[in-house]
């Protein structure tokens, strides 16, 4: 039998596979019968035993191994791609977002669908591209990892993860039964807010029974109820810094990012400041502690903050004995009779002077107020104001957004109705009372009371804890919203991403308990079509692109004084003085807002935690602040651990010597000790410990801003403190070599003697252009009159600097600028420096930066900024004690004058581009090199760690991963998917053991060629922007192409006022900072810089 | 001839004659059986106190490779090493132990070149810790970068990654040739003196492990006049090779410091100061090691007081320059004017690292100077103190260099300070456990004197030993080092 031929046709050729199949050999008859002729179907035949249980053993294993796969990955490809997005390419979207009120108008950079950097809006007159701290910082909170995913149930302060279904099914049950008023009495807790949508939601709700309480443990109470005395109506003053000449801040810190309107401020205090421009404002600072706003002042005078109504209300009768023709005590004489004194003093004079002045600016000067002074203070600022004309002028009132009752009393009389148990349903969103209400008030205990109390928040935080229900909270980038700016421009929020998590907004909660559609776009829309008039497609649209609305400005409210200043209490206008000089006896200590990490909002932002304090420089921690000689006094050491009661209630908090703090006055900020914050900010019931020092036990309803008669005593216990700054305590000899440094690295000149000097400078061949360096020129020039007469001492000294230098040609440029001549000049010459190496020759681009320090507030935007933008990684306390922060951008803060009354200098601090860069010659494997446009290049992948450069660069701006910080699991969690979410695509992460600093953001640079090449045009000369220009709120930052004229940055390079820092190392930095101008009253500059005895 | 030996070791001999190099009458025999006794003691009958001390010393040495395993896996973060202070303790040992390699290859080389007689007993020795210490230098910046994986990028090789050759103009990358070459050079030096020993040790084998050891170690010498002549050629020539690298390796690792423009490190004096200060740490070492190691082995007659009286001198001598060094410094950061050198050096003595400069000051420039005094320089316990002294106080040299001028230089607000972790102090103890272990292996397993050379001297000395007693005709003969001439045994002279 030939089983080949079996089935075949009989018919036809023959067709074979093999030898075998046409011998027919048995063999291959059977190799034919098996079904899979080459597997093992059969039984083995001489199988062993042993054989047989090792095949079986590894069939099974390999039947087992079926279930290792690849973990499951769903990738979907742009089949269709949506229109205009071009992957990888990044889309901006304007948008808004709301700290406790208070409006950021931000332009979103996304990539591929995820917000990554937020930038200023630049179309919005309350940010002009520029930002703030805060907002740079929040694209981390939204992908921070311990937000709430899904909802909890909790029960005992333990929180029991629900389902999404049970969560869903649990809020839809809750909010209908509030909607019928089954539920009974419901009231709704939510942090202040300016919102028009959620107001007229909320007025909605109160139909159906709903009460509506507002709570932020900061808020502009006090500024409410004081100007509803003086003017009787609900008013918030903003102030109108540009057209002012003189300012005079009273306990106000509207540098530091929690004011609420920071960023224009800032902008407009800086606008009136341009000695180029011949106009330069005068700032006085009475402040107890150290504020970045004094920290700018010409003249600043430390008093403890319950004494400072006591001070204005001196200062209101000397302006109004002033103003009324009285014979005035001109400052000059009391400094003259205070310098015949044996012991003079300062603040007599310092008061003339700020009377003088304000007295003589009638329309030009304004006084403005912090929130943390009483509403008496705020009243009698009101009238100071108008005694000297600044409504209108410099200050305008607008209608509180939202009025409400003040914060604390709401909270108090629905912490009563709530011990009463007349609450049924308490429905808690966002904020964080249960941390942050006065401590007498005990909120958290009063929410136990309540029946049912629906938590809807980020974090599973401490208020969660003591709720019975937590549902998850979208974050601002994740649903649609609205906030009135403060200066009364209806903006609006809109989603960046789909939400990461599900959950509800606050606007959301409200309309699904009014039964309404949930599509938050929508609520927006009926708020624009209803209170504000703008129907229409085209309207809305415009409204979506811009992300305000400009039609909305409101104009400012007309305001009249009612009755007359009464000058009594803490206003009783001669206490102060004594009582300042006091160093002990009644003790204040005062609390303000953490400039990094605000109310506590911000425990769990790495980038804010590990920021520094822009004075302190103390990164993750608050500090009990005291100046020397009231820590001698109170034998209060540095570092160590102090006790601090306060009617009955005591905190310990680590003791932080700071000069300029005032006498008598202590100062800690809010913010620190949440135990519920998450991995970064503390969690105590997953045995993180809290960052820093929880201060609400004494923060009473009677002691919300200010305690008196406080007792503080050490501890003796020692406690680490991590600074970025003077990392260790410095000695007597290191501190002695600051002072008479720092005067070089930053330059100061005053304005008069600038004056001078331009007087004299214009005349010279390169004269005007140069002199009119200053990019926002555009002050009238008639405007130049100061306000004051310059005393002779000024001017000798002006005229003294400019013999000194007669003929002396300082650093001249390759850039064809010349030599000329410097402002402040510089004492030393040195001979021509000369370069071991062949220079390099910059036949393109050549980029270059200049930092303007009259322009830089300090406010450190630019450095969070360089943070988000850099993928610059946090490192921890522990690492921050060891001095191994990364900051790429830092600034350096030094203090100067008399250790009394010091004044404070910073100076941001980044790579500064050398072109003979002592870093590039030292590496052994070349990982940083100099391009042909002048930048030092860091080649990541080729730095092989040996650390040289950073030993050798004089600006000690290179930045060593140590460890492999993104692995660190505190930092970055486990969830590293959804923190790596935040990095900017267009930078390298850098692993362990490699070097990184400041590029002058090379990518950005990148883009823009790349983009000028595509669309086949030249370069704008001012078309780059570095993210810490970007984030600048006052300009102070301008990068450019120094081989250009129109240049901004080669401009400022010729500026009188520009100079290289550390240029006698002839590194030639391509960085180069303007001197800082002030404006000292004569009087006191005299006085200030008398000859001491 | 007892007479002879008292008045040999008489201080008041004939101011002609000089004190021999070797004491004791010693046969050749003798010398032999002394030096090879060392290493041909059976394992089970092995000192004591060197299994004790091995033990020791290979435990820290083995802390230093866990130390290291350790600092592989988790960074450099594991050191002390902050933002201002980016080179902490690991470059302060490697400068330490590249100093204290110095030793050898001078009193090998240089002396040799200058026929110091003299150096035979103690070459062996010397050359010996030198690679030791090249060793232990050597390791510390390969694991001190960042990337350590990577290290190889620093040596000029045609690499897939780099595609290109290392900066030339990097002083680290001179640093690698130098010390790579001097590492080399000594390692061939040491080994090719060693040989006609090692050839005896072999002869004398009793085992077969050890002729066969020995054996490949002696390279087939047969002691030959062949190979005695080309011996004598090639070590002269290595010894003019080493000479320069003596003076260039310290030079260069210098130049780490004075091509930076930190203050405090940029300045010119830096290569013969750290010349002078290498030799002279390098000398305080091999006494250090030697003073014990002579009373334990038995070796007094072959290193003599003579010898340690002159290496006194050595450390006298370059301690003062070392002195003079450190006065130099400030003498020209007050005379250049440069603000930010003199606060350097103020801050060097009046900052917060104060008592690291007052250490240094203490140790390396008073303790040396009191080998003035002959009883001092003589008294075996003082000079051993002392010579701990110098050691500690150049360890703080480099401390004070490296780290207080990194900790403040021209920007304050970036000044920080530096303090150890446990992994710096584990590793600095973890590399002195390496040097011992091999150091302890080489005086239990080679020959710790240079038998054959100091065979030489023993001829020479015969001479000495017949002027003093008289032989006038032999008086010249200290001008002729190199007279080889058959002296009469010395039983004669009993």
């Amino acid at each position: 039998m030939n089983p080949a031929n079996a089935d075949a046709p009989s018919t036809g050729r023959k067709y074979w596979r093999s030898l075998s199949e046409l011998e027919g050999k048995p063999e291959f008859e059977d190799y034919l019968r098996r079904e899979f002729p080459v597997s093992g179907d059969q039984f083995p035949d001489n199988v062993s035993r042993r054989r047989w249980l090792q095949l079986m053993g590894a069939s099974l294993t390999l039947a087992g191994a079926i279930g290792c796969r690849y973990e499951k990955e769903i990738i979907a490809p742009f089949a269709q791609r949506p229109r205009n997005r071009v992957p990888g390419k990044p889309q901006f979207f304007a948008t808004t977002i709301e700290y406790a009120g208070a409006a950021r108008p931000l332009l979103m950079t996304c990539f591929d669908g995820r917000p990554v950097k937020p930038e200023g809006n630049p179309e919005h007159p309350e940010s002009f591209g520029a930002t703030d701290l805060y907002s740079q910082a929040s694209a981390l909170e939204l992908y921070d990892p311990d937000r709430a995913r899904t909802g909890y149930e909790v029960l005992e302060g333990r929180a029991e993860e629900l389902d999404e279904e049970e969560t869903i099914r649990r809020a839809r049950t809750f909010f209908t039964a509030i909607r019928g008023g089954q539920a009974g009495s419901t009231v709704v807790l939510t942090e202040t807010t300016s919102s028009p949508t959620m107001a007229r939601l909320m007025g909605q709700l109160a139909g159906s029974g709903v009460e509506w309480v507002q709570f932020s443990p900061v808020s502009d109470d006090n500024e409410r109820v004081g100007l509803r005395e003086a003017f009787g109506a609900d008013l918030v003053a903003q102030p109108l810094l540009n057209q002012a000449k003189v300012i005079l801040s009273l306990d106000h810190d509207f540098i530091a990012s929690y004011d609420p309107a920071t960023v224009r401020r800032q902008h407009d205090f800086i606008e009136g400041r341009n000695p180029d421009a011949r106009q330069m404002n005068r700032l006085y600072c009475v402040e107890s502690k150290f504020t970045m706003t004094g920290m700018k002042a010409d003249h600043r005078l430390a008093i403890r903050s319950s004494l400072i109504g006591s001070f204005l209300g001196q200062l209101f009768g000397e302006v109004q004995r002033l103003k009324s023709g009285g014979v005035a005590n001109g400052a000059k004489a009391v400094a003259d009779e205070q310098m015949a004194l044996e012991t003079p003093d300062r603040a007599p004079i310092f008061l003339a002077a700020v009377a003088e002045d304000l007295a003589a600016a009638q329309g030009q000067a304004v006084v403005i107020v912090g929130q943390n002074q009483p509403p008496e203070v705020h009243a009698l600022a009101a009238r100071l104001n108008d005694l000297i004309g600044a409504p209108g002028a410099t200050l305008e009132y607008r209608s509180a957004p939202n009025p409400r009752p003040v914060c604390i009393e709401a909270l108090a009389t629905l912490a009563d109705r709530l011990n009463a148990g007349e609450v049924d349903n308490l429905v808690v969103i966002g904020g964080n009372p249960a941390f942050d209400a006065p401590s007498d008030i005990d909120f958290g205990a009063a929410m136990l009371k309540a029946g049912n109390v629906v938590r809807i928040g980020m974090w599973v935080d401490e208020t969660s804890l003591v709720s019975d229900l937590h549902l998850p909270q979208l974050h601002a980038y994740e649903t649609w919203g609205d906030v009135v700016s403060p200066y009364g421009i209806w903006s609006i929020s809109q989603p960046m991403i789909d939400p990461l998590h599900f959950g509800w907004s606050a606007i959301g909660f409200a309309a699904e308990a009014l039964g309404q559609q949930v599509d938050a776009q929508a609520l927006i829309r009926e708020t624009a079509r209803g209170a504000l008039g703008l129907a229409g497609e085209t309207a809305w649209r415009n409204i979506v692109k811009l992300g305000f609305a400009p039609e909305t400005v409101e104009e400012p409210a007309t305001a009249s004084l009612s009755g007359e200043a009464d000058l009594s209490g803490a206003l009783v206008p001669t206490r102060w003085e004594e009582e300042s000089k006091r160093l002990t006896g009644s003790i204040e200590l005062t609390f303000f807002p953490s400039r990094t990490v605000y109310d506590g909002r911000f425990a769990n932002n790495g980038w804010l935690q590990e920021f520094p304090d822009p004075i302190s420089k103390v990164t993750w921690d608050n500090v009990l602040y005291v100046n020397p000689e009231t820590a001698t006094a109170l034998r209060l050491r540095q570092g160590e651990l102090a006790r601090i009661s306060v009617a009955g209630s005591e905190i310990a908090a680590p003791v932080f010597i700071q000069p300029g703090q005032a006498n008598g006055s202590l100062a800690i900020a809010l913010g620190y000790g949440r135990i519920s914050a998450g991995k970064i900010g503390g969690a105590v019931v997953e045995g993180i410990e809290p960052v820093g020092t929880d201060v609400s036990p004494v923060r009473r309803s009677d002691t919300w801003w200010i305690a008196t008669d406080v007792t503080v005593a050490s501890t003796g216990t020692p406690y680490k403190i991590a600074t970025t700054q003077d990392h260790n305590a410095i000695d007597e000899f290191g501190l002695k070599e600051i002072r008479d440094r720092a005067p070089r690295l930053v330059r100061e000149g005053t304005y008069e003697a600038y004056l001078h000097f331009l007087d004299e400078y214009e005349g010279h061949p390169h004269g005007v252009e140069e002199a009119k360096g200053g990019h926002s020129s555009t002050a009238p020039l008639d405007e130049t009159s100061p306000a004051v007469e310059a005393p002779a001492s000024m001017k000798a000294e002006a005229e003294r600097d400019e013999h000194a230098h007669e003929g002396e040609h300082l650093y001249a440029d390759e850039h064809g600028t010349g030599h000329h001549r410097q402002f402040p000049p510089q004492s030393g010459h040195h001979p021509k420096l000369e370069s071991l190496w062949t220079e390099w020759s910059y036949e393109g681009q050549a980029w270059g930066m200049a930092i303007d320090l009259n322009r830089c507030t300090g406010c450190n935007a630019c450095a969070v900024a360089c943070q988000a933008e850099n993928n610059v990684p946090i490192v921890g306390k522990d690492q921050v004690a060891r001095n191994r922060e990364m900051h790429w951008l830092r600034i350096d803060r030094y203090f100067a004058g008399d250790p009394d009354n010091p004044s404070a200098l910073h100076q941001p601090m980044l790579c500064q581009q050398c072109e003979n860069a002592p870093c590039e010659s030292v590496c052994p494997v070349a990982a940083t090199v100099h391009s042909t446009e002048g930048l030092n290049d860091m080649v990541y992948n080729r730095c092989i760690g040996t650390r040289y450069c950073g030993n050798n660069c004089p600006y000690k701006v290179r930045r060593f991963n140590y460890l492999w910080y993104r692995g660190n699991p505190r930092l970055n969690q486990e969830d590293g998917d959804l923190t790596n979410l935040v990095l900017n695509p267009e930078v390298t992460v850098r692993t362990r053991g490699v070097m990184e600093k400041c590029t002058f953001c090379v990518q950005r640079i990148q883009n823009v060629k790349i983009e000028a090449k595509t669309e086949n045009r030249p370069l704008g000369p001012n078309e780059i922007q570095t993210a810490c220009q970007q984030a600048c709120p006052t300009e102070a930052i301008i990068f450019g192409d120094l081989n250009r004229e129109e240049s901004l940055a080669a401009q400022l390079h010729r500026s009188p006022r520009a100079y290289a820092l550390l240029e006698e190392l002839n590194t030639k930095p391509r960085n180069r900072y303007l001197a800082q101008i002030t404006n000292p009253h004569p009087a006191l500059y005299e006085f200030e810089n008398r000859e001491r005895v | 001839m007892a007479t002879a030996d008292l008045r040999i070791a008489d201080d008041m001999v004939d101011p002609r004659t000089r004190r021999p190099l070797v004491e004791g009458n010693p046969t050749f025999t003798s010398v032999t059986d002394d030096v090879c006794r060392i290493a041909e003691v059976e394992l089970r009958k092995t000192n004591k106190f060197w299994i004790l001390f091995f033990l020791f010393s290979a435990s820290l040495a083995t802390m230093f490779g866990a130390l290291i395993g350790h600092l592989f896996l988790t960074g450099t973060g594991v050191w002390g090493n902050n933002h201002p202070v980016y080179w902490g303790w690991p470059i302060v040992n490697f400068v330490f132990w590249v100093g204290i390699g110095h030793a050898g290859t001078l009193i090998s080389a240089i002396l040799f070149l200058f026929r110091q007689q003299w150096r035979t007993s103690i070459n062996r020795f010397a050359e010996a810790m030198t690679i030791f210490a090249v060793v232990c230098a050597a390791t510390f910046p390969g694991i001190h970068v960042g990337r350590v994986w990577l290290v190889y990028w620093l040596a000029p090789l045609p690499s897939e990654h780099l595609a290109m050759w290392p900066q030339f103009r990097s002083p680290l990358l001179w640093d690698v040739f130098a010390v790579s070459t001097y590492g080399s050079v000594s390692l061939v030096f040491w080994y090719m003196g060693m040989i006609p020993d090692l050839a005896t040790l072999r002869d004398r084998a009793k085992t077969a492990w050890r002729r066969v050891f020995y054996g490949v170690l002696s390279l087939g010498w047969n002691g030959s006049m062949r190979h005695w002549v080309r011996y004598e050629k090639t070590y002269t020539i290595l010894a003019a090779l080493a000479a320069p690298l003596v003076l260039s390796v310290h030079t260069i690792v210098s130049f780490d410091f004075a091509v930076s423009q930190l203050p405090g490190w940029h300045t010119t004096i830096f290569p013969p100061y750290f010349v002078a200060g290498a030799i002279f740490s390098g000398f305080a070492m091999v006494m250090t090691l030697a003073i014990p190691a002579r009373e334990i082995y038995g070796l007094k007659h072959l290193i003599t007081m003579r010898h340690l009286e002159n290496m006194n001198k050595v450390i006298l001598a370059t301690g003062s320059m070392v002195g003079y060094a450190y006065a130099m410094e400030f003498f020209i950061a007050w005379y250049s004017a440069n603000p930010y050198e003199s606060f350097a050096f103020l801050n060097r003595a009046f900052g917060p690292y104060w008592w690291a400069y007052w250490t240094m000051v203490t140790c390396n420039v008073i303790s040396p100077q009191l080998f003035w005094f002959k009883w001092i320089r003589t008294n075996i316990p003082v000079m051993f103190v002392i010579t701990i002294f110098v050691n500690i106080g150049m360890w703080f040299e480099r401390f004070v260099i490296t780290v207080t001028s990194l900790s403040r230089d021209f920007l304050p607000s970036s000044w920080g300070y530096f303090s150890p972790t446990w992994v710096d102090v584990g590793m600095l103890i973890g590399s002195f456990g390496l040097f011992m272990t091999l150091f302890l292996l080489f005086l239990r397993f080679l020959p710790v004197v240079a038998m054959a050379e100091i065979k030489m001297t023993m001829e020479h000395q015969r001479h000495l030993a017949h002027a003093a007693a008289g032989h006038a005709h032999h008086g010249e003969v200290e001008s002729h080092p190199g007279d080889f001439r058959q002296a009469p045994e010395h039983k004669d002279h009993h």
